[in-house]
């Protein structure tokens, strides 16, 4: 054994471990990928972890890598998308997202705020209101309302004796119930 | 052991990712006995585990380009496996027992299982040899080639864990390894010729 290659399979040993410095990783794999002794070695030295972890367990036979390898060459090549680039877009996207979500929900508080601001007028019109009813007639009132309680309660009788030829019996309970006459 | 070979298998992926298909040769010879073994877990026939093997690397390297590398390689491979041999289990239990097979689609499926010659194969023969050549040259070792490399395979322990535990450089902790590696590589490789 040369004294480089027995370098490189300390350095396989190494590597295997994770104990190898990061900065060499992708020259030693650049290697290991085309030297087909290093790859023999890769293959030994974890055939001897996994026997020592499982003795007696099943193993690959000898050539199982070699036809997965040319399985693999048959398959179309992989090219996966680049996930930071995807990750680095989808959180663009998700800035400019909230970024619209808060301008829209920051444009109808204001048309919000605008609208209540212009109808102001109006509404303390409308709380001046009950002032000028309250100003009528009191007696007036009291013999309208008595109209109309009587208007209403020959309605409900009416009702109560036709509904049932329009199938709605169901509801005469409820009818007699609210159909109280006036107060006595 | 932990998940300490990451770094590596996390570059080996991304070449494959980048279309280096003899990156995903080196992932195979890293992780074949393990997944091999733990088919094997499930699909008790030797010849079977093999088929059902090769059919997980093969579906690992489909699915490589939506890998995104949220959990380990080797705990997604994990799981191909078991879904590959869980599948083939069901795929079985649902073909009667004694299924013919007729000659079209023996000739579609080379590799039908079942048109395998049922003897083992000289590979599976040569493991049982393997596993009794490793342990022995392990036994054979000086003791703290034998104690370093256990401590690494065995207990998982790291290069400076290793120091603290025999009480020595890590320097001398790599050297011990892989002169334990060596000399138990030296022995294979007699074997395999």
């Amino acid at each position: 054994m040369t004294n480089e290659n027995k370098d490189l399979r300390q350095r396989i040993s190494l590597l295997l471990d994770a104990e190898l410095d990061g900065r060499d990783n992708p020259v030693l794999l650049d290697k290991l990928e085309r030297d087909e002794e290093l790859k023999a070695t890769w293959q030994r030295y974890h055939l001897i972890g996994q026997v020592m972890r499982s003795p007696g367990g099943m193993l690959a036979d000898a050539d199982f890598a070699a036809r997965v390898s040319a399985l693999i060459q048959d398959e179309p090549t992989v090219m996966a998308p680049r996930w930071n680039a995807l990750r680095a877009e989808s959180t663009t996207r998700r800035k400019v997202v909230t970024f619209a979500l808060a301008a829209s929900l920051a444009s109808v508080a204001v048309l919000i705020g605008k609208s209540l601001t212009d109808n102001a007028g109006d509404f303390y019109a409308l709380s001046a209101k009950p002032q000028a009813v309250a100003s009528i007639d009191s007696n007036s009132v009291e013999s309208g309302k008595k109209m109309a309680d009587e208007q209403f309660n020959d309605y409900l009788l009416m009702h109560n004796e036709t509904a049932y030829m329009a199938g709605s019996a169901g509801m005469m309970p409820y009818v007699r119930l609210v159909s109280a006459g006036p107060d006595r | 052991m932990g998940e300490r070979g990451e770094p590596v298998d996390e570059e080996l992926v991304r070449r494959v990712q980048k279309g280096d298909k003899k990156a995903f040769d080196v992932l195979v010879l890293k992780y074949q006995h393990r997944i091999v073994q733990l088919i094997n877990r499930y699909i008790r026939d030797q010849h079977e585990a093999l088929d059902i093997a090769q059919e997980t690397f093969i579906k690992a390297y489909r699915a490589l380009p939506t890998f995104r590398g949220e959990s380990a390689f080797y705990t997604w491979i994990y799981r191909i496996a078991i879904n590959t041999a869980k599948n083939h289990i069901a795929t079985r239990s649902r073909r009667p027992a004694d299924d013919d097979i007729d000659i079209e689609t023996a000739e579609q499926f080379e590799s039908a299982i079942g048109l395998r010659d049922q003897e083992t194969p000289e590979g599976l023969l040569l493991s049982d040899e393997l596993a009794q050549v490793i342990q022995v040259a392990l036994d054979e070792l000086p003791d703290e080639l034998r104690t370093a490399v256990s401590l690494r395979e065995l207990d998982g322990l790291s290069y400076d864990e290793i120091a603290d535990v025999m009480n020595c450089p890590v320097g001398t902790v790599r050297s011990r390894i892989f002169r334990a590696r060596e000399a138990i590589d030296k022995k294979l490789q007699t074997l395999l010729g």
